[in-house]
């Protein structure tokens, strides 16, 4: 039975956020074929986002992530405030 | 020609019942009568002169082309009145096609607008699968499952999302209640509230019922007032399933 590959790709890398992809192959052949569904997972540059990203996302992906995203978080932590008043603010 | 000259001469090709009927010589010598090496247009020829069937070379810009698309080429097709092109640029592999019946071509019409090509580079689709993960105050502290899957769709700049938990445990942490995991994290401006479809064992207060909305890659439980679901509302067996979609 031919042995499953998985490959990590990051997916939209911005200073704000990334998308994480994973995907399993087969090698048949000489040729990568993909087999099943994507996974993927969003971290946000927020302060709980960047700790995700380092309890979750391995070497050398997380370092990849960091070098685009600095030092500092760019965006707040979800604070579970009402969505009018969000979107009262967003909409002028 | 180069397709041509990768043709093994001594090479059958048999048609559709099995026959051999033709060689791939024969083929190569027909097709270097018929088909023609592409035509170099030069710079600012107006593509709706070139009505003659064949693949054209774009030397510069021209005056009717597709914005952006220059230096690429052109394939016509022409059936007595009627003709069909469709052009690329060199670079960003962008397509655009029309047809019509214009006077260039002997009909009494009008080229038709150009219009552009869809495909998975400038129109990205994806479907596939999230984790859910249930956070009180961003915490996971001790939450397991009996079942948890989610599943998206990206179309372009849109995501659609579906998710489905089942808590065997709600665990320790304490908190506003989250769902995290979202395949891409949303572009900020509106919220894009969500009705959930359906909550089992999560206390509603009575007349209201739960949305959500997004923020970042994190789906915010509250209830149609804007009030946030804590973990006090959970039960050790309580379970949500939505679904809904952002922009991104």
């Amino acid at each position: 039975m031919a042995d499953t590959i998985e490959k990590i790709s990051l997916d939209m890398l911005t200073p704000t956020s990334v998308s994480v992809k994973k995907q399993q192959y087969v090698e048949v052949n000489g040729t990568e074929y993909p087999i099943g569904d994507p996974w993927r997972r969003a971290y946000v540059n927020s302060p709980s986002g960047r700790q995700q990203v380092v309890d979750e996302v391995a070497e050398p992906y997380r370092s990849a992530i960091f070098a685009v995203w600095g030092d500092e978080p760019t965006v707040a932590d979800p604070v579970g405030e009402s969505p009018a008043e969000e979107d009262a603010g967003s909409a002028e | 020609m180069a397709q041509i000259e990768l043709l093994q001469p001594t090479e059958k090709i048999k048609d559709s019942y099995g026959k051999i009927n033709t060689s791939l010589t024969n083929l190569n010598n027909e097709l270097g009568t018929t088909v023609k090496q592409s035509v170099v247009l030069n710079a600012g020829t107006p593509l709706g002169s070139v009505v003659t069937s064949g693949f054209y070379r774009l030397a510069g810009s021209h005056p009717d082309a597709p914005s952006g698309i220059g230096h690429g080429v052109l394939i016509v097709s022409r059936g007595a009145d009627i003709v069909f092109q469709i052009v690329t640029g060199f670079a960003g592999s962008r397509f655009f096609m029309r047809h019509g019946n214009p006077p260039e071509a002997g009909g009494s019409g009008v080229w038709q607008p150009w219009r552009e090509l869809w495909h998975d580079g400038n129109l990205p689709y994806e479907t596939g699968v999230w984790t859910p993960e249930l956070r009180f105050g961003g915490q996971n502290t001790e939450i397991a499952y009996a079942f948890r899957a989610g599943q998206y769709t990206r179309i372009a700049n849109v995501v659609y999302w579906t998710f489905g938990i089942v808590l065997s445990s709600k665990g320790s942490a304490s908190g506003t209640a989250t769902i995290t995991g979202l395949p891409f994290g949303k572009t900020p401006g509106l919220g894009f509230d969500h009705s959930i479809a359906r909550t089992v064992n999560i206390a509603v207060p009575s007349g209201q019922w739960p949305v959500s909305y997004i923020e970042g890659s994190t789906i915010n439980l509250i209830t149609n007032t804007g009030s946030s679901f804590s973990s006090t509302e959970f039960s050790n067996d309580s379970a949500i399933h939505a679904s809904g979609f952002y922009f991104i």
